[in-house]
């Protein structure tokens, strides 16, 4: 295969010829990606690279799937030899990606079988027993696809297989329905056959016959439900469903055995197929997202212990005091502990959103759940780990169920009695004026008076906004927070990371006294370090030419230093390293020959655009700020925004949820946002919380939905979506009353032949799905969502 | 006339058969990943049936 290079502005991929995307794009040599595996192809072909992963490499993060408990309950299946497994890979993107780990086998021949499932970006492996699960997980890894494990899979299996039996009913529910009409036809048209006595029992029969299929198979769930709701004394919008199918079947077996006249099956098989497809609209899921994640996807179970010179494999459980962990750099610190030795700067950002690692000196704590940036380090265990302790701040309690009663069911509990009402006082009133009629009467109130098109309105407004907003990269859990998210007042911001931009920082140069030559030593000097301040500094200066540089000396969390080619020293650092007086503000100082000429003052950089998302928001809402960081930013904010409702620094997790407890006394409804963890209880507490995210495949585990940052200021619109869900659901609902009005009208007046209930029932449900949608995209593309 | 009742048979077996190849190929899964297939289209080296089980 010949490399091309392309010469567009948008990178093309050596390999597929597909546009790179800049966040996956791999550079090797001159070529350029797309991804990993169209860069391993292209290797394996070119150069018959070899891939191998060797025990050493495999990382803690995946060593704690070997341990047999947790083995057992990932994998679906497994024997003496052989074991299967599913693992998400959210990497897979392309279809050099299947190729290459569907190729899988030819790169380790102790992996059996592998097969990519694009949609759901998984992969199933069937491996022999040989390969350990970590180091499948590893070669998967070095690959590009970093596998993630998920416990609760099975749990998702069931959901799905689950829609997997709704669709086959909806199958069998279209075919009933479809049949029934056909054999309804000559009687409807009144063609010369429905004359005829055979073909009038024939055909009765098989709707008889079809009838039945219906009511036992893809019916049967309503009546389940409908059981255990009157047994539970609650209501429920099957009850009336129920009442309504039943009405309809009792009442045209007695037409049809009784010669009266054909019934009304074709439209009992009608009206269970539509219910059936909202189902199975509102089940659909647009971008599966595993929200589910465990604990352990995040913090190891077990840990690297160090016992003489060898490194064994302990569960956190099983530690003393007095093991010595190793952590290796970018792994999660799994325990308590105090650093024994090595050098610790630990990234504590998942935690207390702190973008600065922290430096650790040997013999200080270390905590749960920071991430070592800086080579191999050592902790000391001090006391006995108690896991379920530590992760009990971590973890979500199970939501409260409130009952919450939804409207449109509060509806379906008026509705049944009104019906009941309106049937009786016509059964009543029919046997006055002809006796004959009245039964029938009776019946035909209950048939057509089916809240089908309420029970469809629900699903489908949801549905389709889920779909709007999944579109516009806010991912919901489910469909009811649609709701939830439309009945907000109240917008409380965790100011860490949701409204700032974690990629990038403020530089305020105060440098007057620095020469161009002077910058371009600055810069040259920063380009050798990694540090966080080094790097943005580095691209604040980005137009710098560079200098050479010589005897360059780094001071671990003080600065850099070094001699420039004319013989001049160079300091950068912060204000202890160049010996002047620090200040609360995060600054840079640099000296040369011994004077300090200038300085760097970084701040965090907010979101792009922020001013006008806030400004538009705060149109309709009232916003917060509750933040755990020192007031620094009080003034940048405020300058944002004016009229922030309260904007409270220093906030600990508790205060968090007592700011939003009161909100709730005070009658407000919250929606939070937040960075996922460590402001998670007031998550909780919030009528519904979002949380802000550059990628999906992080750990919320109190999230109600993941919106990515980069679609931030397109919240105000989707909010604006979400409350037009009230007034779409309140429209649907006037058309329900309405086609039920002319239904009753038809039954109480004694006219509902089996072809008005036939035209009728099945255009009531149409027109409501179509008006759903259509109001709801249209107001989707007037609020520039789709 | 009784000629219909043979159509009808006809009609009405012909849909039960669609319906049941609708249920066995949403058995055999191939309703489940709409994507990947058209990618191993193309690969040689990986003969796979059209429900994606390796012939092995």
């Amino acid at each position: 295969m010949e490399p091309t290079t392309s010469h567009s502005v948008k990178t093309k991929c050596t390999y597929c010829d597909a546009e790179c995307d800049p966040r996956t794009i791999v550079h090797q040599n001159e070529n350029s990606f797309c991804c990993f595996g169209c860069a391993t192809i292209y290797d394996v072909l070119e150069n018959n690279a070899h891939f191998d992963v060797d025990d050493s490499e495999i990382s803690i993060e995946y060593k704690q799937y070997d341990l047999e408990e947790v083995f057992n309950r990932l994998v679906d299946f497994q024997n003496d030899k052989i074991y299967k497994i599913v693992l998400n890979a959210p990497a897979i993107h392309c279809s050099s990606c299947v190729q290459l780990l569907e190729d899988l086998p030819e790169i380790n021949s102790q992996v059996v079988n592998t097969r990519v499932n694009f949609e759901d970006r998984s992969i199933t492996v069937v491996a022999s027993k040989e390969l350990p699960l970590s180091k499948l997980a590893m070669l998967l890894d070095k690959l590009g696809y970093p596998p993630q494990f998920n416990l609760t899979r099975k749990a998702d299996q069931e959901q799905k297989d689950k829609q997997v039996k709704l669709l086959r009913k909806v199958a069998v529910a279209g075919f009933c329905f479809g049949n029934s009409m056909m054999f309804s036809m000559p009687h409807y048209l009144g063609l010369q056959i429905s004359g005829d006595p055979f073909f009038v029992g024939l055909f009765r029969y098989l709707n008889v016959g079809l009838s039945a299929l219906v009511l036992a198979y893809p019916a049967r769930d309503y009546f389940t439900t409908a059981y255990q709701a009157i047994i539970r004394k609650k209501s429920h919008i099957d009850i009336p469903i129920v009442m309504g199918v039943l009405a309809i079947w009792i009442w045209s077996l007695y037409e049809i055995f009784s010669g009266a006249g054909f019934g009304y099956l074709d439209s009992l098989a009608g009206l269970i197929f539509f219910l059936l497809i909202g189902k199975w609209y509102q089940n659909k899921v647009y971008r599966k997202i595993s929200f589910e994640r465990s604990i352990h996807d995040f913090l190891p179970i077990s840990v690297r212990v160090k016992a003489g010179d060898d490194n064994g494999w302990v569960k956190v459980d099983d530690l003393v005091p007095g093991d010595t962990v190793v952590v290796k750099q970018g792994e999660v610190i799994p325990v308590n502990g105090t650093l024994g030795e090595g050098d610790a700067r630990i990234d504590y950002s998942f935690v207390t959103g702190e973008a600065i690692p922290e430096r650790v000196e040997v013999g200080e704590p270390v905590f749960v759940g920071g991430r070592q940036t800086s080579g191999t380090i050592e902790l000391t265990i001090t006391e006995k780990q108690d896991t379920t302790r530590i992760w009990s701040a971590w973890k979500t309690p199970k939501t409260e169920s409130e009952d919450k009663t939804h409207w449109t069911t509060k509806v379906s509990m008026y509705f049944t009695p009104a019906v009941i009402v309106v049937a009786v006082a016509s059964l009543i009133a029919w046997l006055f004026i002809d006796p004959s009629k009245a039964v029938f009467v009776f019946s035909a109130v209950l048939i057509v008076a089916c809240p089908c098109a309420l029970a469809l309105s629900g699903p489908f407004t949801f549905g389709s906004i889920v779909r709007v907003l999944s579109k516009n990269k806010l991912y919901l859990k489910s469909s009811e927070n649609v709701e939830r998210l439309g009945n907000i007042n109240h917008i409380v911001f965790d100011k860490t990371g949701t409204l700032t931009n974690s990629q990038s920082m403020n530089v305020a140069a105060s440098d007057t006294g620095l020469t161009l030559a002077h910058r371009s030593m600055i810069k040259s000097l920063v380009e050798q370090s990694n540090h966080p301040l080094s790097e943005a500094l580095s691209v604040y200066l980005a137009d710098v030419p560079q200098t050479s540089l010589h005897d360059f000396e780094a001071y671990e969390g003080l600065g850099l230093k070094a001699i420039s080619k004319t013989g001049s020293s160079i300091k950068v650092g912060s204000a202890e390293f160049v010996g002047v007086e620090p200040t609360s503000e995060t600054r840079v100082y640099v000296e040369i020959d011994g004077t300090v000429l200038g300085h760097y003052t970084f701040s965090t950089a907010y979101k792009s655009g922020i001013q006008q998302t806030l400004q538009q928001l705060g149109k309709w809402f009232k916003i917060s700020v509750i933040s755990g960081d020192n007031d620094g930013e009080r003034n940048t904010l405020s300058s944002l925004y004016t009229n922030f409702r309260n904007l409270l620094f220093g906030q600990r997790p508790e205060d968090k949820k007592e700011f939003i407890q009161t909100c709730h006394q005070q009658g407000d409804k919250t929606l939070m946002i937040g960075d996922g963890l460590n402001d998670q209880t007031a998550l909780h507490r919030s009528d519904i919380g979002l949380a802000v995210a550059d990628n999906i495949n992080g750990f919320y585990p109190s999230a109600d939905g993941i919106l990515l940052s980069e679609s931030f200021d397109k919240l105000p619109a989707m909010l604006a979506l979400s409350k037009y869900s009230e007034r779409v659901l309140k429209a649907s609902l006037a058309f329900s009353v309405f086609y039920n009005l002319i239904g009753i009208t038809f039954a109480v007046a004694g006219s509902l032949t089996p072809i008005v209930a036939a035209i009728l029932m099945p255009l009531s449900s149409i027109t409501v799905v179509g008006l759903v949608t259509a109001l709801v995209s249209f107001q989707a593309r007037k609020l520039q969502l789709i | 006339m009784k000629i219909l009742v043979i159509l009808i048979s006809i009609s009405l077996l012909m849909a039960l058969l669609f319906l049941a190849m609708f249920v066995k190929a949403q058995k055999s899964g191939q309703f489940e990943d709409l994507e990947s297939p058209s990618f191993r289209l193309l690969n040689e080296k990986n003969k796979t049936g059209y429900n994606g089980k390796r012939e092995i």
